[in-house]
């Protein structure tokens, strides 16, 4: 078990190192050259020449890549453009947000999914199981950002409950975690209900139902836990949809998350510190991967094996 | 004597299709009864219709399964489902594919003694040990930390037997139990059934789709074909007296030791798919012997104490007055 999860670690590392590179690239091939903006559109050539060379701007691409490299593993991201503070400053007072978003959401949608897949599956073609399948065909067609707006229309502007935007009490969590949580819990509670389904049929729930185990034991202990395998290794993939998710809903919400920092980093061009989110991202989502391998290896013993 | 279990015309549909009609037979406790048939004849839906185990679309449409005399379809399933696993365990054809691929077999042995035998977490360990040295495991200890794909399918059935004996079952149905397995790891299995058998007294249906199996393993058979008995007697009486043409056919097909055959014997057509419409016999388009009268519906015809065959001719050879019909 040990042996596998640090094998995973060491094969995540020429993963990450691989990112680095791309988001180092793509950040180069993208129109706007970050030391004019920098210096200011009217700053003279010296000064530019100048910044420049103290940035490392006049360097061979791989060079300045691992020159780049090197200051991002000491926590060294640059500084913001627009802001002049620190990259990693910026990151640090907007990470927990997110972090605490996202937490709860997934939280939400886990706790929607679950119990609603394996109710659903269990009851397979009744009206317990079409109810909550229209649930999830719902949840699946409606855009995060329009049911942020549906959300914020009811639940904000006209019943009052909760605010539109902002954070501070537990009240202004409700609204984005509701609408991240939802969209996520209906493509997982389907995966759910599906999976297991598949598993139901398999040979070892007859077995043991033939035990004469109680249908709920048979359900949850034997055929969950199996139906989990596939859930897991596709978790990882949703993981990144969630980060997409993420983005766009803290704009909605104005909520001070990395998200936002991103979009408004984005528009205003401010190249260091959209490179560093972007590879904290793209980071967090190998990480998350790779939670993802180390959870299907407890699940299934098979995996530990190869 | 009563009867451990009595199936009385048992009827299944799947959906709406008829797959089993009248199904009738008996075991009494501590008997081996075999049940014999090609596949798609119906064996394995009357074992599971036993245990209350058919599922969806598969539902009993008629008849009884008496356990002591108790009729259980009647019974509320969850006082069915209490005797799963305890009055009557089953093992099935697919070791590779039985046991849950999640769990040690501790767990799933012990699963059974915790809940049938109130046992405690490390009660069950220690006796899900004593089980699979009943059945033939070394190491027994080592074996119980494995998972299943750690074990081969031979491993796998005799963990699945232990499984099995666990609940201190009267009833053992074997579904096919060594189909699956090498022919010397076969031949260990069964040996270890009856073994087993003899030791604690159980009584046994043997499914499977070998006569020779039958022949050597069980007391009683009873022969079912497109999801009727066609014909059902003792082990002898069905060897050396088959009185229905199926019977007959089937034994004409096996290969016989020290005879010189060109060509084995096999019986010209196939099982019907559906039962619909087939009011008389459903073995008559491919008999040999068929008859004009054969279309016509016919009950099993008893012609001693422990054969008896649903065919006319069987009727006419033992004479009006000698025959019950039932």
């Amino acid at each position: 078990m040990l042996k596998y999860v640090v094998r995973r670690i060491l094969l995540a590392i020429p993963l990450v190192l691989g990112i680095s590179l791309l988001v180092f690239g793509l950040m180069h091939l993208a129109p706007g050259d970050p030391v004019r903006m920098l210096a200011g559109r009217e700053a003279p050539q010296e000064v530019i020449d100048s910044i420049r060379r103290e940035w490392g701007f006049d360097k061979p691409f791989l060079v300045q890549y691992f020159t780049w490299l090197s200051k991002v593993l000491r926590g060294d991201m640059g500084r913001s453009v627009i802001s002049q503070l620190p990259v990693s400053y910026l990151i640090k007072s907007r990470l927990p947000y997110t972090l605490k978003l996202n937490f709860w959401a997934t939280l939400l949608g886990l706790a929607i999914a679950f119990p609603l897949g394996v109710i659903a599956a269990a009851k397979r073609q009744t009206w317990v199981d079409y109810a909550a399948s229209a649930f999830a065909l719902v949840g699946m067609s409606m855009p995060g950002f329009w049911l942020a707006l549906v959300l914020i229309i009811v639940f904000a502007v006209q019943l009052n409950w909760f605010p539109t935007s902002g954070t501070g009490t537990w009240a202004h969590y409700v609204l984005p975690t509701a609408t991240l949580g939802f969209s996520w819990a209906a493509g997982l509670m389907r995966m759910v209900r599906t999976s297991l389904l598949e598993v139901l049929k398999e040979d070892y729930v007859r077995t043991a139902r033939a035990k004469g185990l109680r249908e709920k034991v048979v359900l949850v202990k034997h055929a969950l836990r199996n139906a989990l395998i596939p859930i897991v290794t596709v978790l990882g993939t949703w993981l990144a949809y969630m980060v997409v998710g993420t983005v766009v809903i803290e704009t909605i919400f104005a909520w001070p998350g990395l998200g936002r920092l991103l979009t408004t980093a984005l528009l205003q061009r401010d190249f260091f510190l959209v490179q560093a989110i972007i590879l904290m991202i793209s980071v967090a989502v190998v990480a998350a991967n790779l939670l993802v391998d180390v959870l299907y290896a407890v699940i299934d013993p098979r995996v530990r094996l190869s | 004597m009563q009867p451990l279990l009595e199936v009385q015309d048992l009827e299944v549909c799947f959906a709406r299709r008829q797959v089993l009609r009248r199904v009738s037979f008996s075991i009494a406790p501590g008997e081996t009864l075999g049940i014999v048939g090609e596949s798609g004849s119906g064996k394995s839906v009357t074992a599971l219709s036993i245990m209350g185990l058919l599922s969806r679309p598969g539902r009993v449409t008629g008849g009884r399964v008496l356990w002591h005399g108790e009729d259980l379809l009647q019974l509320p399933p969850d006082s069915h489902r209490q005797l799963r696993g305890k009055a009557m365990a089953m093992i099935f054809q697919e070791p590779m594919t039985c046991l849950n691929p999640v769990y040690t077999v501790e767990k799933q042995i012990s699963e059974v003694l915790m809940l049938h035998r109130g046992m405690s977490k490390k009660e069950a360990a220690e006796a899900a040990a004593d089980y699979l040295e009943q059945v033939g495991i070394a190491e027994p200890m080592a074996r119980l930390r494995n998972y299943p794909h750690e074990l081969s399918g031979g491993m796998r059935q005799r963990v699945m037997i232990a499984m099995a004996l666990a609940g201190e079952p009267e009833l053992l149905i074997a579904d096919e139990p060594t189909t699956a397995l090498d022919v010397t790891v076969q031949a260990q299995i069964l040996d270890l059934l009856k073994q087993l058998q003899a030791k604690t007294g159980m009584a046994m249906i043997l499914i499977t789709h070998d006569l020779g199996l039958v022949a050597e393993n069980a007391e009683r058979g009873v022969v079912m074909y497109a999801g009727e008995v066609v014909e059902e007697g003792s082990v002898e009486e069905l060897f050396t007296n088959p009185a229905h043409p199926y019977t007959q056919g089937l034994l004409r097909s096996l290969p016989r030791w020290g005879e010189q055959q060109d060509m084995l014997y096999t019986i010209p057509g196939t099982v019907p798919r559906r039962l619909e419409g087939i009011a008389g016999c459903a073995f008559a388009e491919r008999c040999p012997l068929a008859e004009e009268r054969c279309a016509e519906p016919q009950s099993m015809h008893r012609f001693s104490a422990t054969q008896a065959a649903r065919c006319w001719r069987t009727k006419d050879k033992v004479g009006d007055a000698e025959w019950q019909s039932r």
